[in-house]
């Protein structure tokens, strides 16, 4: 791992005004993400786990520039993306791409599918029209559909299709950096392992790097490089996803992996599931965010706030298992 | 049977669906076409209700004087001056060489008839079906063009506040933040301007004709459509597609315009109608206060202030409230298709039953 990271994310904050509205009232803050840091090497694919109101999207939002983060820096390719104005993003967009979440939500419902494939090329003035018809036919074949698709409506076609509609105008502009944001969990099981293997195989011919968000730790697994867990805006634990999932060390990360549905096992320990919900974001609580949950939690978890730390990639976030005695 | 083609076109199943709902509203389907019969009548008026012929035989020549003015001494007259067909000295000398057809009405709409036999107005008679005004011109000519330029008004003053409300809107709804609280704010001290009386001013200032009316009456109506729009703009910036798009680095008109828009259009279609019917109302009172179109101008506001001038006169303003009622019926029956035509609720209720592909 070595040379300029594709993606270098350094101290990221977003933060959004709640409560108050007009120039006098009184503001609170949101802060979804603190103080994020992460590099993502070319050909990497590093997930984002973490619960629901994780800040897991908004970090991609924020990388992707789609809402300019609150303070911090993102490199890409070793130049500084955030504080550029549209006119100067517009190059990076041809490298950068995103795909959503809900792929009945991402798609223009009055476009036909030709079209919407077709729109980065015509965006950024590639080939002429003829050349951008046959680019987005190509491009629909790779992802799976037929060349007899391009004039029906994305309400035609099922989720999975959608999604494969989505992946090929992402990968339209040859990107480097694919940003996913949960890309198959509205998708059905049996259709999330093709759309993952489409994303695989890109990712071999093509030599992509993701940033892969998921909630579920099952496709993490089988799809990412590495992975950092997400709580309240902050990355607790990163590692080598086979490292991660052998010899979790934040007992977050742990109560996670626990709470996974295994077949076949019986009853799960009542010790392994996480008491209540997570904390209000509005109110974090103090010290080590996780320690109203926690059950390795002591009196200095409630005090300080404990950096990630570890070695060989492995770092994690938590007083007690990187401090020892206290 | 599924047909998806209306006009030759090909359509979507959503539009067919749309289509469906129209028609099953009986009265504004019906609303549209006695409209539309209306509408492309008047649109030839000329033809119909003219103090010209349509067609003149005069020693074996033809002459078309709707098309192209013809000096009396064509004819055979004293004077370089534009035929006066209705001259008899002029019938007289046509007469003995040739023919003239005549339209419908033998008037125009500005066309005064010397020939009364009683003051005008004058009640309707076998020569002035409606009788006259009470410069002695045709009601009936005068219903017709006026019906016409009413609705070319309330035709281009849609169109243009649609534009202006539309791009407004979308601005606001789509930026948001700072330019759409300065916007509403604007809005809201504009809409609380006394429209009517600005108008009365600015009127009395400039000479109105129909183009610095439409101008005048745009400054208030453009209005209308913007909340609606504003709206929904509001809702799509943070749907995915739009976000989508944004990540490919479509620019942000080309968003508004493409992605967004179009999915606004609904909203914007069904308040058409009654933004149409809205404009007639409000040029015919302009008329009837004498502060519209110039005089001399075939308007319904000035012949319902005739109407209301002489009350003796009852087919004055009887015919005129009569035409009034039925136009704007006409116009809000269509709009009530329209909205019925678009509302979600009635598409998919149709597609469950009907085509069965509702999920």
């Amino acid at each position: 791992m070595s040379g300029t990271p594709v993606l270098e994310v350094r101290d990221l904050c977003k933060r959004f005004p709640v409560g108050g509205k007009g120039p006098f009232a009184d503001k609170s803050w949101l802060n979804v993400v603190n103080a994020v840091s992460f590099r993502l090497d070319k050909g990497e694919t590093l997930a984002l786990v973490g619960e629901s109101g994780g800040g897991k999207t908004t970090l991609a939002r924020a990388a992707a520039m789609l809402q300019p983060p609150t303070s911090g820096s993102v490199r890409f390719e070793g130049r500084e993306i955030t504080g550029l104005d549209n006119r100067s993003l517009k190059p990076l967009r041809r490298r950068i791409q995103m795909i959503f979440q809900d792929p009945y939500g991402s798609l223009n419902p009055r476009l036909p599918v030709g079209a919407i494939i077709a729109e980065p090329l015509l965006v950024h003035g590639l080939g002429d029209k003829a050349e951008r018809r046959q680019k987005a036919i190509r491009l629909a074949e790779q992802v799976g559909l037929k060349a007899g698709d391009m004039s029906r409506y994305p309400h035609q076609f099922s989720g999975g299709q959608r999604q494969r509609i989505a992946i090929a105008r992402a990968i339209a502009l040859q990107p480097c950096l694919i940003i996913a944001d949960e890309p198959v969990s509205a998708l059905d099981v049996s259709i999330q392992g093709q759309v993952l293997n489409l994303l695989r195989d890109l990712r071999d011919s093509r030599g992509l790097t993701y940033l892969f968000i998921s909630h579920d730790l099952a496709v993490v697994r089988h799809f990412a490089d590495r992975v950092a867990v997400m709580y309240l805006g902050r990355i607790v634990e990163t590692a080598a996803a086979e490292t991660l999932f052998d010899a979790p060390r934040h007992p977050y990360t742990r109560a996670l992996i626990a709470a996974q549905p295994v077949i076949g096992r019986g009853k799960r320990m009542a010790a392994d599931c996480l008491p209540g919900d997570p904390p209000s974001p509005l109110d974090p609580p103090s010290g080590c965010p996780f320690h109203p949950r926690c059950p390795l939690a002591e009196a200095r978890c409630r005090e300080s706030k404990p950096e990630l730390e570890g070695e060989g990639g492995h770092r994690a976030a938590c007083h007690v298992v990187n401090g020892g005695g206290t | 049977m599924q047909r998806d083609r209306f006009l030759g076109l090909s359509i979507s199943p959503l539009s067919r669906r749309r289509l469906m709902n129209f028609r099953a509203n009986r009265r504004g389907f019906w609303s549209l076409w006695i409209f539309l019969l209306l509408f492309t009548v008047t649109l030839f008026a000329e033809f119909i209700v003219n103090d010209k012929p349509l067609l003149v035989k005069f020693q074996g020549a033809y002459y078309m004087p709707v098309f192209t003015e013809y000096s009396e001494t064509t004819f055979g007259g004293d004077f370089p001056t534009e035929t006066d067909y209705r001259d008899p000295f002029i019938v007289e000398k046509i007469a003995a060489d040739g023919w003239m057809l005549w339209p419908l009405v033998r008037y125009s709409y500005d066309t005064i008839n010397y020939d009364l036999p009683v003051p005008a107005p004058a009640p309707p008679s076998a020569e002035n079906w409606l009788g006259t005004d009470d410069q002695g011109r045709d009601v009936v000519a005068r219903l017709i063009y006026g019906f016409r330029i009413s609705i070319l008004f309330g035709l281009a003053l849609t169109f243009f506040s649609s534009i202006i409300g539309v791009a407004a809107g979308a601005a606001q709804g789509y930026f948001g933040g700072l330019t759409d609280l300065l916007f509403q704010r604007f809005i809201e001290v504009w809409s609380g301007l006394p429209i009517l009386y600005l108008l009365i001013i600015l009127a009395s200032i400039i000479e109105p004709n129909f183009w610095w009316l439409l101008g005048l009456l745009l400054l208030f109506s453009w209005m209308a459509l913007v909340g609606v729009v504003r709206a929904e703009f509001l809702r799509a910036r943070n749907f995915d597609f739009v976000r989508a798009a944004r990540a490919l680095g479509v620019s942000n008109v080309m968003i508004m315009f493409k992605h967004i828009l179009p999915n606004a259009m609904v909203a914007t279609l069904t308040f058409m109608p009654f933004i149409l019917s809205g404009s007639v109302v409000t040029l015919t009172s302009l008329d009837f206060l004498g502060f519209g179109l110039p005089p001399g101008s075939p308007s319904l506001g000035e012949l319902l202030n005739q109407g209301k001038a002489n009350l003796q006169a009852p087919w004055l303003g009887i015919t005129t409230f009569f035409i009034l009622a039925v136009m704007l019926s006409l116009l809000i029956f269509i709009g009530e298709a329209v909205r019925d035509a678009f509302d979600p609720r009635k598409t998919f209720a149709a597609a469950g039953t009907g085509t069965g592909t509702g999920r």
